[in-house]
This record gives C-alpha cells, structure tokens and sequence, in this order.
C-alpha cells in the first residue's frame, strides 16, 4: 500500500480509480469513480434512485468487516455513514460530493439495499431543507 | 443503527486549546471532557484567532475504550475510528474536527495526550500552516536541533540519551514546524518519548517502567516527557541545527556538513503527498520545508552507544554556539 514515490499511502487517498460512470448534464449530471466493477455495475443499475448533481468516488479497501454496526454521525454538511469501522463514506452536502471506502465484504446487494439508501437519504435531506 | 448529530447548542463547554503553538476552540457536551483536557487550555485573548475548531459530542451509550486506529482519506476528509464509538472526522478545507466519543475515552487523557493530539495535527497540519517532520528535537541555550534519520536508526535512544545529558527534550519522534514572519518554531506536542525494548540495554532505569503497545502497534517503553525529564523539557524552540542520523557498526562518531539540497530532498520525500484539491496548503508547506532546507545541516554517524553520540553532539555544538555567539 504505497504511493508510487513509495511513501506509504497510509490514508490510501492516492487508490487509481479507473472504473467511471457518469450521466446528464449540469444540474442532472451524476459522476461516479471508482476502482470495482461490482460497484460500478451497480451503481450504473442504480443511479436514477441517487441524488442529481453529486459526484461520487468509491474505493473497494482489501479490509474485511469487523463489525456490522451501522452508525450515522451528522457534522454540519457532512453525514458521514460507518458499517463497523472499515465501511466508510462521507457525504458532504456544501460540495456536493460523496467519497469513501467499502470494506472487501460488502457485496452488490448490500451496498445497494442498505448503505445507498442512506447515502441518498443523506443527500436528499439536504436538497429539502434547503428550499 | 446508532445515530449521532452535532448540534452547538448542546455543546455549551467551550475554551481555547493551544497544540504546537496553535489555537484550537472546543466545544463539547461533557464537562469531564473539559476537566481531561485542562493541561492545553489557554485563556482567551482580545484578538484571538483560532486556527482550527473541535467539536466532540461525548455519548452515554456504550463506555467503549479507544482501540488501534483505522484510518482513511479522500479528497480534503480523513477519518479515524478508534473502535466503533470513537469517530473523529477531519475537514481540511473547513479546519474542523467533528467527533464523538464515549466517556470512557473522554476521561482518558494519555489518549488525548499521546494519540489524538499528535494526529489531529499531523493531519491538520498542512491546513493550519503546520509542517509535521518527522524528526527529534532537543533544545540547548534557546537553540533547537533536530534529529532525522530513517525509522529504526535511533532517534528516540539518542534524544533520550541527550535529554540525559542536560539538553531540553521537545520531541523524540514527531516535530511540528511552523512558520510566521518571525521564522521557524519547533513544537512538540507533549507526546510520550518511545523506546523499544531492547533499549534497556542502555538505559537501565527503563525497569522502573511498564512496557505498553504504542499507536503503531509495537511494544514500548512509552515515557511521559514530565515523568522522564522533570527538570529538563520544553514545549518548543527555535530550530537551528539539522542532524541527519546514520548508524555505523564500528565504533567512533563523525560530523560532517551537508548541502541544503540533501536536508530539502530528505524533508521532501518524507512527507505525506496531498491530494490535488489541497493545493494551496501543499504550497505553504513547500515554503516551511524551503525554509528547514536552509538550516545549517550535518550529518552524524556513529557506532556505539546513544550516551557516547549525544556526548559527542553536545560537545559539538556548544563548540558551534560558542563560535557563533
């Protein structure tokens, strides 16, 4: 786990996503990033159910599940979403955008029925109290 | 699902933290938070300015002690989890920290004091102006020295050995640089000094402590700077010196000079890269390390033991503060 300067990548910010979906335009325009095709099929079946205008990048980690608690901590704009502690994914209103890391373990069904949810919930809460 | 909002006006205790010269406020739920953290307390001043913000939600639910941590970042967010009721998020482009923790950690100060601190500004660091080097650092007659070297040569036996000597212990692994008009200021963060355990060889005194497992995992002999050198540590200093370290399996010490492109190409290639979106703090940051480059810069290579190099440090550079006062 090594930046190519071979300074360890300990936060692993530096992970290559080579895998891109995106669709519409301006305010419609949704933009995923991700280094998994599982989660690259998926969202791409998915992707009307997921708030417009956000851009997204998910990273498969090589770290499994410890734990299966899900904990949602709210911080201004940002939501942050933790399955156990290796599945994380923060979403952060103000730039529009939601990043994170799915541990190893997470499958399509899981990350379609359980944590997209609440990411979009997530992002929709914001878009209504906005108005 | 355990959910947890951040809401300031529940957080009715406040005040001003000072961490590696800088100015934090803190908001928090939990008055027993607020005793923990007493030892970094400052008052407030007319025209303060807070360099980053913390605010931490202490949760009732569960009393679960910190675990080892796991860390992740994207972007200008980091995150690190110390078990599933610890969760600090760091937001580089705000200068926020957003926790909550349980009480058990909130009343444990060695976590504040030696884990949390030290990371809150490592990973802040490039946002608020504050280069994280990893290096020790002594202080002797207001001159601050610091000692580089890769992992494992020998930074924390010999700071410990020139703490021992009559130098001012700051900081044995982690520095924090900063920067303003008036220079560099060298700042530890008050972090407990590491040592193997393999050095009791040359500090026997070490039996009298426990060995502990230190953030990176490793068993340690963790020593508090006030508990090993009462009479003799500072909180920071003005870098002079720059000592790169090498180990020789001969005996004998050398001193040698070396150019600034050698300190700046160490400093460089051991900093953490940035991603594109911090930018401008990457810039401040190259403007710090320019700045370290331009220290004079030795490099000390010895065989022996820690007593015997920082003896022969110490001799140089009071000869050199001699020479230049």
């Amino acid at each position: 786990m090594s930046f190519e300067s071979g300074i360890p990548d300990l936060l692993r910010r530096f992970v290559a996503t080579p895998h891109t979906f995106s669709t519409g335009m301006g305010g419609d325009a949704i933009r995923l990033e991700t280094n998994d095709l599982i989660i690259l099929d998926t969202f791409r079946s998915q992707f009307h159910h997921f708030p417009h205008s956000y851009t997204w990048k998910l990273i498969r980690d090589d770290v499994t599940s410890t734990d299966d608690v899900s904990t949602v901590f709210v911080s201004g704009s940002l939501v942050t979403v933790l399955f156990g502690i290796e599945t994380c994914v923060v979403v952060d209103r103000d730039c529009r955008r939601v990043f994170g890391f799915l541990a190893s373990d997470v499958d399509a069904s899981e990350f379609l029925n359980r944590l997209s949810p609440i990411l979009a919930e997530s992002a929709v809460a914001t878009d209504r109290s906005a108005r | 699902m355990k959910y947890v909002a951040i809401d300031n006006q529940n957080l009715r205790y406040t005040g001003i933290l000072e961490i590696a010269g800088v100015s934090c406020s803190i908001r928090t739920n939990s008055l027993e938070l607020a005793s923990t953290l007493c030892s970094w307390r400052r008052e407030r001043r007319k025209h303060d300015t807070v360099v980053f913000s913390m605010r931490v939600v202490v949760t009732q639910a569960k009393d679960d002690r910190a675990t080892p941590p796991h860390f992740r970042g994207l972007g200008h967010i980091v995150i690190a989890t110390f078990g599933g009721s610890n969760i600090f998020m760091f937001d580089l482009f705000r200068r926020e920290i957003s926790a909550t923790v349980s009480a058990e950690t909130a009343r444990t100060a060695p976590f504040w004091d030696d884990t949390l601190f030290p990371i809150a500004i490592g990973v802040l660091g490039p946002a608020i102006g504050i280069l994280p080097l990893h290096a020790a650092c002594l202080e002797v007659g207001g001159n601050g020295m610091l000692i580089a070297g890769a992992s494992g040569v020998g930074k924390s036996t010999l700071a410990v050995a020139l703490a021992q000597a009559g130098l001012n212990y700051v900081s044995d692994d982690w520095t924090y640089i900063g920067n303003d008009r008036r220079g560099l200021l060298a700042h530890g963060v008050g972090a407990a000094a590491k040592l193997l355990p393999d050095a009791i060889q040359h500090f026997p005194d070490l039996a009298r402590f426990q060995l502990s497992v230190a953030l990176n995992g490793e068993l340690a002999y963790l020593l508090s700077a006030s508990e090993a050198f009462p009479s003799g540590s500072v909180r920071s200093c003005v870098p002079q010196w720059f000592v790169f370290l090498e180990r020789t399996t001969g005996s004998g010490c050398e001193i040698s000079p070396i150019p600034a492109e050698q300190t700046r190409w160490y400093v460089d290639s051991s900093v953490e890269p940035l991603p594109s979106e911090l930018g401008a703090a990457a810039l401040d940051r190259q403007e710090i390390i320019a700045r370290v480059a331009c220290l004079p810069s030795w490099r000390l290579r010895y065989g022996g033991t820690p007593q015997f190099a920082a003896q022969e440090l110490s001799r140089f550079f009071l000869q050199m503060e001699g020479m230049a006062s």
